[in-house]
């Protein structure tokens, strides 16, 4: 025990003087090692935050509700959509929704809106401009806010009357509330929405921030309002629909889904064998999406962090072969004073360990900084994604122990009289 | 020569021949010699005889070829290198000419480095380390290392480390090679001194005023032993 503490001790300092001789070199060895880890443990930090919001978004979510949209739902995380290519997808309609909600006997809430993510319109009261973008700008009929959520603090929800008479009444985000009616309640109050002027009849509850959007910085006005005054005009053309559905219970959501799929293949006519020209999308989809989303990215990050520390790995061997070299002399002469060969062995794997490991702390640290830094950024909350500091080390310890093995056995095997005549 | 005296070494027609390719060259030929318990010895030959080999093989840095070599009761000649490494490290102190102190350690830790083989606490080595210092009166010097010191305080570090797992014997290979000979004379000194304390001592010399000093003469010449009286 005694001796392997010895070794420890010892090769410790050995490094640590080593380290003070050849500064540049070392710097330069860790340099591949830190590079690696810390770009894993950077993106990884970044991940897990994610992973977090993700996991209080879909606490937040109800597991009961699914979407009918034109566009693929997660497609802007992966760009255009291939398999569709260049087929012309119809943009969903206000018939199309009003002949849905006529035929679907599953669907409890259904509501159809229209959002812009984030809106420049300008929204202002009097001569009071919102300074910063609105985050979220939609039409909707009524069942919005309960299908996503969002409680009403004061006032009422958008109603059928609003719907058919194309009324200008808006609900209002807490946050608009608090940046342009900072002393008074904006119910009843008017607010222009690039100049249009609309009566606020609802405050919604502060609901904070999300995957790093102010969910309070919100408008919402009647659907048919949006087409009315917004619709043809500006923003991508003609409004295309996302459709809300909620179905009773998770229990019957798949046959809601099922039904609802049919019933709108029906009145797009597409033949039996053709493909949806429309997407279908659970809450439970969406967050499986991103999960396979993130473990792609874990497994890219994996292999390019792989392939570093494979090439750090080799710099390992190569600063060990070049100190093994250096210190021939300093071999003999620990031999002759009675080191093993074990001894001498431990003393270089010990030695290559270390400066893995020491390469990785600087990475973690690096790594850590950096993914909360940019998580800062993102207005997540900063973490540490323990499990991956923990693998961390536990690669550069094995990438010392793999790397550092030929150089210690070398090192080892060499003979004490001619190695002490070494110069 | 006092035949009386416990025998230490006892090496029996022992040869070590390098076999280099074409030539085979005998550096030791069947050389037969014992040494005991406090001799002060020195060996004797122009370069090239055999006396580093026979150094070595004494110093259990090598094995002879063919022969028998008993330190104590232990049969070196069958040894494997890590028996060797322990004998090197409980029964022999080196000094060697170029010193061959870690350039990286200070005078202190370069004395601790054979109680690291020995699985000592740290803190005995310090303890050790600290009275082998001692002996060799460079108790002010242990912090400082190697460079920072005269060669005749190198030399004394390295006697230092060689005492300082009171090793059976003190191979010393031509102890005062690198030294002035104000700081050679010191060092001889020294060894006269741990002579009479006790201590057994080789010393592999080329120096005539420096062989005198030993007790005993030891002549080698083509691998043979020329004389020994």
């Amino acid at each position: 025990m005694n001796r392997i503490i010895n070794y420890l001790v010892d090769a410790i300092g050995g490094v640590l003087f080593y380290f003070g001789q050849t500064k540049l070199r070392t710097a330069l060895t860790l340099m591949g090692i830190t590079v690696g880890v810390s770009s894993i443990i950077a993106i990884m930090t970044v991940l897990e935050t994610f992973e977090q919001s993700t996991e209080s978004l879909v606490a937040d979510m109800k597991t009961n509700i699914f979407y009918i949209t034109k566009d693929n739902p997660v497609q802007v995380q992966f760009g255009n959509d291939a398999g569709w290519g260049k087929r012309k997808i119809p943009r969903i309609t206000w018939d199309e929704y009003e002949q849905l909600k006529r035929n679907l006997t599953l669907v409890t809430n259904m509501a159809a809106t229209t959002t812009e993510e984030p809106s420049d319109r300008t929204i202002s009261v009097g001569k009071e401009e919102l300074k910063s973008r609105l985050s979220s700008f939609w039409g909707s009929d009524g069942d919005v806010l309960s299908v996503s959520k969002y409680d009403i603090l004061d006032g009422r929800n958008i109603q059928d009357v609003d719907i058919e008479n194309a009324s200008r009444v808006a609900i209002v985000g807490y946050y608009i509330k608090e940046q342009l009616f900072p002393y008074s309640n904006p119910v009843g109050q008017n607010i222009e929405i690039d100049n249009i002027p609309f009566e606020i009849i609802a405050l919604t509850e502060p609901k904070g921030e999300l995957l790093g959007q102010n969910m309070d910085s919100m408008i919402g006005i009647p659907i048919s309002t949006y087409l009315k005054y917004y619709g043809g005009k500006g923003w991508r053309g003609r409004p295309d629909l996302q459709l809300i559905l909620e179905a009773e219970s998770m229990d019957t959501l798949e046959d809601a889904t099922d039904e609802a799929i049919g019933v709108f293949r029906a009145i797009r006519k597409i033949p039996p064998g053709e493909p949806n020209n429309f997407y279908i999308a659970t809450n439970d989809q969406l967050m499986d999406t991103f999960g396979s989303f993130t473990s792609s990215i874990k497994i890219f990050v994996g292999l390019v962090a792989g392939i570093s520390l494979i090439v750090a790995g080799i710099g390992i061997a190569n600063i060990m072969l070049v100190s093994l070299t250096e210190r021939i002399k300093e071999i003999g002469i620990r031999k002759a004073l009675g080191a093993r060969r074990v001894d001498i062995f431990l003393q270089f794997l010990i030695e290559a360990i270390l400066i893995s490991i020491l390469g990785g702390i600087v990475g973690i640290i690096l790594g850590l900084s950096f993914g909360n830094v940019v998580a800062t950024f993102l207005e997540q909350n900063p973490v540490i994604p323990y499990e991956w500091v923990f693998y961390s080390l536990q690669i550069c310890a094995s990438m010392g122990i793999i790397f550092g093995l030929y150089p210690a056995i070398k090192a080892s095997k060499l003979n004490p009289i001619d190695s002490m005549r070494y110069d | 020569m006092a035949k009386s005296k416990k025998e230490i070494i006892s090496i029996q027609s022992v040869s070590k021949i390098y076999n280099l390719g074409e030539t085979v060259v005998k550096a030791l030929d069947n050389v037969s010699l014992s040494i005991y318990d406090n001799d002060y010895i020195s060996i004797m030959g122009p370069s090239g005889s055999g006396k580093s080999t026979l150094m070595n093989i004494i110093g259990c840095l090598d094995v002879p070829t063919k022969g028998k070599y008993k330190f104590k009761d232990e049969l070196i000649s069958e040894m494997d290198d890590n028996q060797l490494a322990n004998i090197r490290n409980e029964k022999i102190g080196f000094v060697f000419q170029t010193f061959n102190l870690l350039p990286k350690l200070n005078a202190m830790q370069n004395v601790e480095v054979p109680l690291i083989y020995s699985s000592l606490g740290r803190k005995e080595r310090i303890e050790r380390a600290e009275e082998a210092l001692h002996i060799v009166g460079l108790q002010d010097r242990m912090t400082h290392k190697p460079n920072e010191l005269s060669g005749g305080q190198r030399q004394r570090v390295a006697i230092a480390r060689a005492l300082v797992n009171k090793p059976s014997i003190i191979l010393a290979d031509e102890p005062t090679g690198n030294l002035d000979s104000k700081s050679g004379n010191e060092i001889l000194k020294f060894f006269a001194k741990l002579h009479k304390d006790g201590n057994t001592i080789i010393m592999v010399t080329h120096e005539e005023s420096v062989a005198k000093l030993s007790k005993r003469r030891i002549d080698i010449f083509d691998g043979k032993i020329a004389r020994d009286e």
